[in-house]
């Protein structure tokens, strides 16, 4: 609801008598500071100013020792990495903490230092010719800015772990799954796309559940954003796995007697072992969230995301094994139901964000599917001009419905 | 107060954990065998990660026909196929100045001890009768402004690119040096012409 919307709305309850007459302006000037209270102008661009700051510096320093990289001996060079860390860390804990003179500041400074360990960690990893098979440094690098995260309690700086985890749970999966299809059949690409978008699914599960402890808690700052993201995962999942020709041969189109084959159980299970990793502590945070029985109503709409996510996995992964070229159907109508489901929900519990996630899922799954099936019968003149036209004829139509929606959703807002 | 605490543990642990990489970097080199390897460089310059050597160790490819010439050539492969995703102790011998591998097994039987020269690796893929081991032995970063000896010899059959590495009894290894025609990479690089 806009600020006007509610000034129009208070005079009308005046001049229908509900409240004293004369008090309509000042009872709307009350709603306005609560529903809309100021934003602090100031701090936002002292804290935007202060984070490009302290990337800057934290590059700054890193493309130093790198400029330097012969003059520098390795001592110096050691000293500067440890050095240039342990002092942004402090200077971030003062600034920010104790004595906390300038949260803004401190917490960008904060960050520089989080994103530094992982330059420092690069730069150690040159000096010793290092390298390896998984990915341990990205692993490391998530793994300690997790605690810098939950002291401070900053949705900004819990983006840095959550999005190096994305990132390096993708790129383990990757190798472990490259590693044991090569490894024995020289297969790759297709099966390790298949794999991320079961693993995506699972991730979606594992970050509704995360909220899910973090709702009506010590961290329910977070709550938010983690339900957000981990709703965004199971749809990236859905949508990676709702193509057609996804998976090898053997997966999706198995030989007259070889639906149970143990290559192509084996197969099966390279590709739905990661999955099953990540959405079985999934079930056990959500678990350890069912144990705080106060929070559990707070937390319903994280639970019922997390259980449609691996309930999706498991619907897709159980085609995939029983009927295979129906499982990219299968993934599509999850898709559907997903898309109705948050429209519904969005509308009658008042949730914008998840009419605007449906629709953005379900614009993207039409066009996928028009690529798909569409592209390969014309000419690219014609894909262009037809895809242009699906869009506008997409976007004109949903726009109207999704402000409908919206302000369906806004409105029923408790 | 304890709040103080916890970022101090958390700054530490990021600190403690750089330190821990560099002891145990310099402990190998310190105390690890030094052994010289052949290499094969592959992918001379990454955008991404600066200048550094991708580098293939020859003795990482070993063809199991020629370490068990003894087998028929399906229990051969049949060995070989046994390795695929294991790790592995690769026990090496130095032959004309190179060490180059003597017998592979897998590593869940117990390593070859202290008395051998060994790496352990896992085997990444398997063709046929050859395995093809990594040994976390694949780059060689190279400073800014030195000479990169890789395109202007990896083509030529007269030059010899080859690593120095240092080996723990355990069968870790790390890059100690790069040798180009036996020279330490140092000197090489000073002695072109600026």
């Amino acid at each position: 609801m806009k600020r006007d919307e509610l000034l129009e709305a208070v005079k009308r309850v005046e001049s229908e008598g509900l409240v004293p007459a004369g008090q309509g302006e000042k009872v709307g000037a009350r709603l306005v500071e609560i529903l809309f209270p100021p934003r602090d102008a100031t701090r936002t661009a002292a804290a935007v100013v202060g984070w490009l700051g302290g990337i800057l510096v934290a590059a700054g320093l890193l493309l130093f020792i790198a400029a330097h990289w012969e003059e520098l001996g390795k001592v110096a060079k050691l000293t500067l990495i440890f050095g240039t860390l342990a002092g942004l860390h402090y200077a971030g804990y003062r600034l920010a903490e104790s004595p906390g003179r300038r949260p803004a500041l401190g917490e960008a400074l904060t960050a520089a230092a989080m994103l530094l360990f992982g330059g420092a960690i690069g730069l150690v990893a040159q000096i010793y010719n290092l390298s390896s098979h998984y990915p341990k440094a990205i692993l490391v690098w998530w793994l300690l800015n997790v605690p810098f995260a939950l002291l401070s309690r900053s949705r900004r700086l819990l983006v840095i772990p959550l999005a190096l985890f994305v990132v390096w749970l993708h790129m383990h999966v990757d190798v472990w799954v490259e590693d044991q299809l090569r490894a024995r059949h020289f297969l790759w690409s297709e099966s390790e796309v298949l794999a991320f978008g079961f693993v995506e699914l699972g991730l979606g599960a594992l970050l509704a559940a995360l909220a899910a402890v973090c709702r009506a808690g010590r961290y329910e700052t977070f709550s938010a954003p983690l339900a957000l993201l981990g709703r965004f995962a199971a749809l990236a999942g859905l949508f990676t796995l709702a193509f057609k020709e996804l998976g090898s041969t053997r997966l999706v189109s198995p030989e007259q007697g070889q639906l149970f084959s143990t290559e192509r159980m084996g197969e099966l299970w390279i590709v739905l072992a990661p999955v099953a990793c990540v959405a079985g502590t999934a079930l056990v945070v959500a678990l350890l969230a069912l144990a705080r029985r106060p929070a559990r109503g707070a937390m319903r709409h994280e639970l019922a995301d997390g259980a449609a996510a691996i309930g999706a996995a498991v619907a897709v992964a159980a085609t995939l094994l029983v009927v295979p070229g129906g499982a990219f159907l299968a993934a599509n109508g999850a898709m559907l139901a997903a898309v109705l489901a948050l429209v519904m929900r969005g509308t009658h519990r008042g949730r914008p964000a998840d009419v605007n996630l449906a629709v953005v899922a379900f614009l993207a799954t039409v066009m996928a599917r028009y690529f798909e099936y569409v592209a390969d019968e014309f000419g690219a003149v014609f894909v262009f001009i037809g895809a242009g036209v699906l869009l506008i004829a997409l976007g004109g139509a949903l726009e109207r419905k999704r402000r409908s929606w919206v302000a369906r959703a806004a409105g029923s807002k408790p | 107060m304890k709040r103080r605490l916890a970022f101090l543990l958390a700054a530490l642990a990021q600190l403690a954990f750089l330190g821990w990489l560099v002891a145990d970097q310099e402990r190998l080199r310190a105390t690890g065998r030094a052994i010289v390897l052949s290499i094969e460089p592959v992918d001379p310059v990454d955008p991404l990660s600066g200048r550094y050597l991708a580098i293939r160790v020859k003795a990482a490819r070993i063809d199991v026909a020629k370490l068990l010439p003894e087998l028929a050539a399906d229990a051969q492969s049949r060995t070989a196929a046994s390795l695929a995703g294991e790790e592995v102790a690769v026990v090496m011998r130095e032959k004309d100045g190179r060490w180059e591998p003597e017998s592979i097994e897998s590593a869940r039987y117990g390593d070859p001890g202290a008395s051998a020269v060994w790496l352990r690796g896992r085997v990444r893929t398997v063709s046929e009768t050859v395995v093809d081991v990594d040994f976390g032995l694949d780059r060689y970063f190279i400073p800014a402004h030195a000479a990169d000896p890789s395109p202007l010899l990896w083509r030529r059959a007269d030059h010899e690119l080859a690593i120095v590495a240092r080996v723990s009894v355990e069968g870790r290894a790390t890059i100690a040096d790069l040798l180009v025609d036996g020279q330490p990479f140092a000197e090489w690089n000073a002695a072109q012409p600026k």
